[in-house]
């Protein structure tokens, strides 16, 4: 065989070499060929979640936080781009948070403030290993307008006042800005200056210059308590400033200063104890039960025999001019009696002197 | 000049039967100095993945024993581990927003490579084993594909989200290494067969990749 046998033998495997190796490639969505160094990834578009497409969003809940369903990646290390505009083709971008590391499931990102009452589009992207992602589909959310509520100011009971189990708490109004509507106005009632928890929390709409709150129950007494008004504008859901904190001490009406032996569950009302204005056998108005009727029947409840009560409040600097009669089984007063009948104490209108 | 598809086993073929009629003469062993071969060779292929291979080579004896040779072929599939994984991932993406996805893949691979094949001394046989060790290089193609809904959106997996990074699209071309041994057996006049297996490791970025082809080859020697 002759080397040019041999030469032309090299030349045709050359040539069948060069065939094996350059055939063409399938189409290829992206990317270039990866001759040098490492292969970069391949990475999926991160999907937004929070704030849904099209939610509105209240002034008062910024700043807003985005996040996005983490983009699937072949290779981990992946950082996250959060782009927000003014229009949805993104050519007035007015945030954009680049390099957010990824958290597990979802990634976040907290915004700065924006302005108000405007819409804005958001989008997210993913990169890392050499790969830039396509940003996921756009989401759009809208801010409410910008409403400012001054906190409103305690009126009464204020700090160190002594009240009744159910005082009457007042604030005057708050001053609103902007677009705020009509006010609410919740009262929070507590034994501890944090208000957690809070005895009460009670909504009440807005008054004229003042707003007032009278809880429906008793408030407990000896001991300091604690309140504030918050106004909230439920239209837009904006809040103001808690007032600033009141303290007070409700007392009970029938026992302001000695408080009676404890106990309770002992005696029964029977008829005559609704409250009422009546007239004397003599002309004279006065609100039924009196104070020193209620105070017994309390005594009475609270296990003490009727003339053991009449003592006691006489002996504990709450005078009575009350009466046992053991015979009738009833106590007397000047324009009332308290009768023992079957088992529970009526309250009696007297009829003559 | 560019040769593609069908074009360079004809060329092959055409290359190999010229040569067997020009040089048909009485069958010498392969292992006399100035003589030579060439062949052509079909094999599976196998792996992380099963395919199979065709190629050319040819060889020639510069010393007793001694043969240079080179090679050229190409392997269906010699997808790593690694490619299937990065595919079945995007693929798991993708079916997080659409249903009913598919995908494959395959990483075709032309190679080329040239080397030292050693004639073991044999008596009383026609029987040639032989060891051989070249060094070449490969082009690896990245083929991964993606189905939703039985249609191929490979072309357009930008309007799902999906950017494919290199590892999934594109090609290289990385050194290869290639190791094999046979055993030539010349079945009539000059025409030999060849029963041989072929070890490859492509230097492939980020992982290597292992080529394994066992099979035959049919050629003749001069």
């Amino acid at each position: 065989m002759s080397y040019r046998s041999i030469r032309t033998c090299v030349a045709l495997l050359a040539i069948a070499a060069a065939a094996a190796c350059s055939k063409s490639n399938p189409a290829q969505p992206s990317g270039t060929a990866g001759d040098g160094g490492a292969l970069t990834a391949s990475i999926t578009a991160p999907r937004p979640t929070t704030p849904a497409n099209n939610l509105a969003v209240k002034n008062s809940d910024q700043p807003i936080t985005l996040v996005a369903l983490n983009a699937v990646s072949t290779k981990p290390g992946v950082a996250y781009t959060f782009e927000v505009a003014t229009d949805a083709a993104f050519t007035t971008k007015v945030q954009v948070k680049d390099n957010v590391a990824e958290s597990s499931g979802q990634t976040s990102v907290a915004l700065d403030m924006l302005p108000a009452a405007k819409d804005y589009y958001w989008h997210v992207r993913a990169s890392g290993s050499g790969t830039t992602g396509l940003f996921g589909p756009t989401f759009k959310f809208s801010i409410g307008p910008a409403i400012s509520i001054s906190a409103p100011v305690p009126a009464a009971p204020l700090s160190g006042a002594s009240t009744s189990d159910r005082p009457t708490f007042a604030v005057t109004n708050s001053v609103k800005g902007g677009a705020a509507g009509a006010l609410t106005y919740v009262f929070e009632i507590a034994d501890n200056a944090a208000f957690n928890p809070a005895l009460i929390a009670a909504p009440v709409p807005e008054g004229p210059g003042q707003t007032s709150f009278a809880p429906a129950s008793s408030l407990p007494t000896a001991k300091t308590l604690y309140w504030r008004a918050t106004a909230i504008d439920t239209a837009s859901g904006t809040s103001s400033a808690p007032s600033a904190v009141q303290t007070f001490t409700a007392t009970n009406p029938l026992w302001p200063a000695q408080q009676p032996p404890a106990g309770g569950g002992h005696a029964v009302q029977g008829n005559g104890w609704d409250k009422q204005t009546l007239v004397s056998f003599n002309g004279v108005r006065f609100d039924s039960p009196t104070l020193e009727e209620s105070r017994i029947f309390d005594l009475l409840d609270r296990g003490l025999d009727p003339q053991s009560a009449i003592d006691w409040l006489n002996g504990h600097g709450y005078p009575t001019v009350g009466v046992w009669y053991p015979a009738t089984q009833t106590i007397g007063f000047p324009y009332q009696y308290m009768a023992l009948i079957n088992g529970s104490w009526q309250l009696v209108l007297r009829v003559g002197a | 000049m560019r040769v593609t598809g069908w074009r360079a086993w004809l060329v092959c073929g055409i290359f190999v039967f010229a040569a067997g009629v020009a040089q048909a003469q009485t069958m010498p062993s392969m292992a006399d100095e100035g003589h030579g071969y060439v062949a052509a060779v079909a094999d599976a292929a196998f792996g992380s993945a099963s395919s199979q291979s065709y190629g050319v080579e040819g060889g020639y004896t510069f010393s007793p024993g001694l043969q240079v040779f080179i090679e050229a072929g190409r392997v269906n599939n010699v997808a790593s581990s690694a490619f299937f994984t990065a595919a079945q991932t995007i693929a798991g993406g993708l079916g997080q927003t659409e249903s009913n996805v598919g995908f494959s893949a395959k990483q075709p691979a032309g190679f080329g490579d040239a080397g030292v094949r050693y004639l073991a001394p044999v008596y009383s046989t026609r029987l040639q084993p032989y060891a051989q060790a070249g060094i070449g290089l490969a082009r690896v193609t990245n083929d991964a594909r993606f189905r939703i809904n039985g249609t191929d959106v490979t072309g357009s997996l930008a309007q799902y989200g999906v950017q494919l990074g290199t590892d999934l699209s594109g090609h290289f071309t990385r050194p290869l290494l290639a190791l094999g041994v046979g055993v030539t057996y010349p079945v009539w006049s000059r025409v030999i067969v060849d029963l041989h297996y072929r070890y490859g490791r492509i230097f492939a970025p980020d992982q290597g990749i292992n080529m394994n082809r066992a099979g035959i080859g049919l050629g003749v020697s001069f």
